[in-house]
């Protein structure tokens, strides 16, 4: 038990952040320790939060993924279209979430075989799929006429806590152990160390192991697409536009690094909590939405530099 | 033979895409090829050519600037809300456009030219930051301005020679940042940064001051393209969103500038810029639905990068055959 806390305090600095914004909000706001505000807190991180774990996979493999978002959306609209033309909400989710391991092959592919830039290569597909996610639409929001589908992330809970955090839970324990225990995880990390020559003498399929991270992102991103399109009960071009800033932003506040091979799901997870409980405590008290726009940029720059120096400190 | 032809048709591939889809326009529709219909695309691509070549500077340094969109977005916002009705407020509205402009440039190279920020994190925190500082300023509300003076509506709007003003703004910038590029040390000093930093640091290049001007560049060209907006919207939400700054970027690699520096001039800048701007004026003309244009420009940029690679591809073996 030592061990694991120790483990958890190591891997995230953040953690302290974490624990004072956590007692800062408790002592100056009464609603912030209620059972309703955890739950309301619980389904906001759920969405970013399944973005994020895809992100981490990528971020690890020394790449980068624009198209999260355009994903997103595009997979609310699907999932939507589809049940609204009578399929089943379970077959929906699968081919919605299908589609996004496609994009996120395709993706992998371009990026790998074809050897181009990622940055490039995901802001080619979040503006393509953007646009595709406007023609499905048919320039529109769509709403479900399944009454069933809202159900999804709005009003099913297990023992208080609501499905998507369930879901999310669940993939962050998988993910996890995925990155840790797996030959596929940790091959992940020595891609992205970035000795690609050592990487190919240990006999690593490079190529196979970042199609599959992008798979994974593909993956979670319609994952969160289809939770999304449930909790507003519509499909819509227009969703995902913003979630780009602060996926990355928790994976960077996580301790995951840009230049690869560093950092794990769980450290994402907790840079992730960190942004929503300052986005939770300052609505509760009735901050104006721009405080918080400025806020998290600041907090952002600081974590760099305090990241920044802390490991320096450490190499010296 | 087959490694020089591929070379220049690399080279100069986009002005052969430019000139077939000149023709293409012309052919499909009757109004494109019409002095007016060219002037008209010189007009609209001279914000984006603005707030491209500022963000060519960071390029070239081997940094990388997200903020440009919000940085263009707070000029703008500052020159309406400052209500240029007369010539006091007309140059002020000006002036304290291009200052903050230049200040947050100011700031975005503090912090990742001297204390080495990583320049995608710091921009994009500084994305979300200016952006919050905008909707503070104007509390959420959407500004607007009437009755602005001439000369501020000259900005957008006049024409000298029948030629558009900020055409005329723009390349005469391409041509000064061209020759600020390629003949000054200045110029010289950045490319070696953005071929290799420890190089460059070596042989005696102040590292940190060379990127820390080549943010205030791209902050100074952001504010001068918000200017223009300004002048051409004359009222604007502060809460839409910034799709300039995915625009730049791709017409930067369009245009072939190099994401990891030390690679690129103003005439591939330029070049990518005519090709947006070409692109959407003709989709548009040819009744191209706003949503397939935004596929057939992604599709795009992943194809003009895919042809990059292969041209090097080709080279690398051609070096290697040859020893």
């Amino acid at each position: 038990m030592k061990r694991t806390l120790g483990f958890l305090i190591n891997v995230n600095k953040i953690f302290y952040l974490l624990i004072f914004l956590i007692v800062l909000f408790g002592c100056i706001n009464k609603t912030f320790f209620t059972i309703i505000n955890f739950q309301n807190l619980l389904l906001q991180l759920s969405f970013d939060g399944i973005l994020v774990i895809g992100i981490v996979f990528v971020f690890i493999g020394r790449d980068f993924d624009l198209s999260i978002g355009s994903t997103l959306a595009l997979s609310t609209v699907l999932a939507v279209r589809m049940l609204n033309s009578g399929m089943n909400i379970i077959s929906s989710i699968i081919v919605t979430t299908l589609v996004g391991c496609l994009i996120g092959v395709i993706n992998g592919f371009i990026i790998s075989v074809m050897n181009v830039n990622s940055f490039i290569a995901t802001l080619g597909m979040m503006i393509s799929l953007r646009g595709l996610a406007y023609i499905f639409s048919g320039d529109r929001p769509i709403y479900s006429e399944n009454m069933e589908f809202s159900k999804i992330s709005n009003e099913i809970k297990v023992l208080g806590i609501p499905l998507p955090f369930i879901i999310f839970f669940i993939l962050l324990v998988i993910s996890s152990v995925i990155l840790k225990y797996t030959i596929y995880g940790r091959n992940l990390y020595a891609v992205g160390s970035g000795k690609e020559d050592s990487c190919t003498l240990m006999g690593i399929n490079i190529k196979l192991n970042k199609i599959v991270s992008f798979a994974i992102c593909g993956i979670t991103a319609s994952l969160a697409g289809v939770l999304m399109a449930s909790r507003f009960n519509q499909g819509s071009p227009l969703l995902g536009q913003k979630s780009l800033f602060i996926v990355f932003a928790a994976a960077i506040l996580g301790g995951v690094s840009l230049y690869g091979g560093e950092g794990n799901t769980i450290g994402a997870f907790f840079g992730l909590l960190v942004l929503v409980i300052i986005s939770n405590g300052l609505n509760l008290l009735e901050t104006p939405s721009y405080y918080q726009t400025i806020l998290k940029g600041l907090v952002l720059i600081i974590a760099i530099f305090l990241d920044m120096y802390l490991v320096r400190r450490r190499k010296f | 033979m087959k490694y020089r032809v591929l070379t220049i048709v690399n080279k100069y591939i986009i002005w052969f895409v430019i000139i077939i889809l000149i023709v293409l326009s012309s052919i499909f529709s009757d109004v494109f090829f019409t002095t007016q219909n060219l002037f008209n695309i010189l007009r609209q691509i001279s914000i984006l050519g603005l707030l491209a070549i500022g963000v060519t500077f960071v390029f070239i340094g081997g940094s990388f600037d997200l903020s440009i969109g919000s940085i263009m977005m707070f000029s703008t916002v500052l020159a309406i809300n400052i209500q240029p009705v007369d010539n006091i407020h007309t140059i002020m509205a000006i002036i304290i456009a291009l200052a903050i402009g230049i200040i947050l440039g100011c700031v975005n190279g503090f912090l990742i030219g001297y204390l080495k920020g990583n320049a995608f994190i710091i921009t994009l925190a500084m994305l979300s930051l200016i952006l919050g500082i905008i909707l503070f300023y104007t509390g959420g509300k959407h500004v607007w301005t009437f009755n602005v003076t001439q000369a501020f509506s000259f900005i957008s709007e006049g024409e000298i020679f029948r030629i558009p003003f900020p055409a005329i703004l723009f390349l005469l910038s391409i041509f000064i940042t061209n020759f600020v590029l390629s003949k000054t040390p200045f110029g010289m000093r950045l490319y070696a940064l953005g071929n290799n930093e420890v190089a460059a640091k070596i042989s005696g290049i102040k590292v940190s001051k060379m990127r820390f001007t080549s943010f205030v560049i791209s902050g100074f060209f952001a504010a001068l393209s918000g200017i223009i907006v300004a002048s051409r919207v004359k009222n604007i939400d502060p809460g839409t969103g910034t799709g300039y700054t995915f625009d730049a970027i791709t017409a930067l690699i369009l245009g072939g500038v190099s994401l990891f520096g030390g690679k690129g001039n103003m005439f591939q800048t330029l070049s990518g810029v005519l090709l947006m701007g070409i692109l959407a004026n003709s989709m548009t003309l040819i009744g191209v639905k706003f949503d397939i244009q935004m596929v057939i420009r992604g599709l795009l940029l992943i194809v003009a990068v895919y042809s990059d690679v292969l041209t090097r591809k080709i080279n690398y073996e051609y070096i290697i055959s040859k020893g």
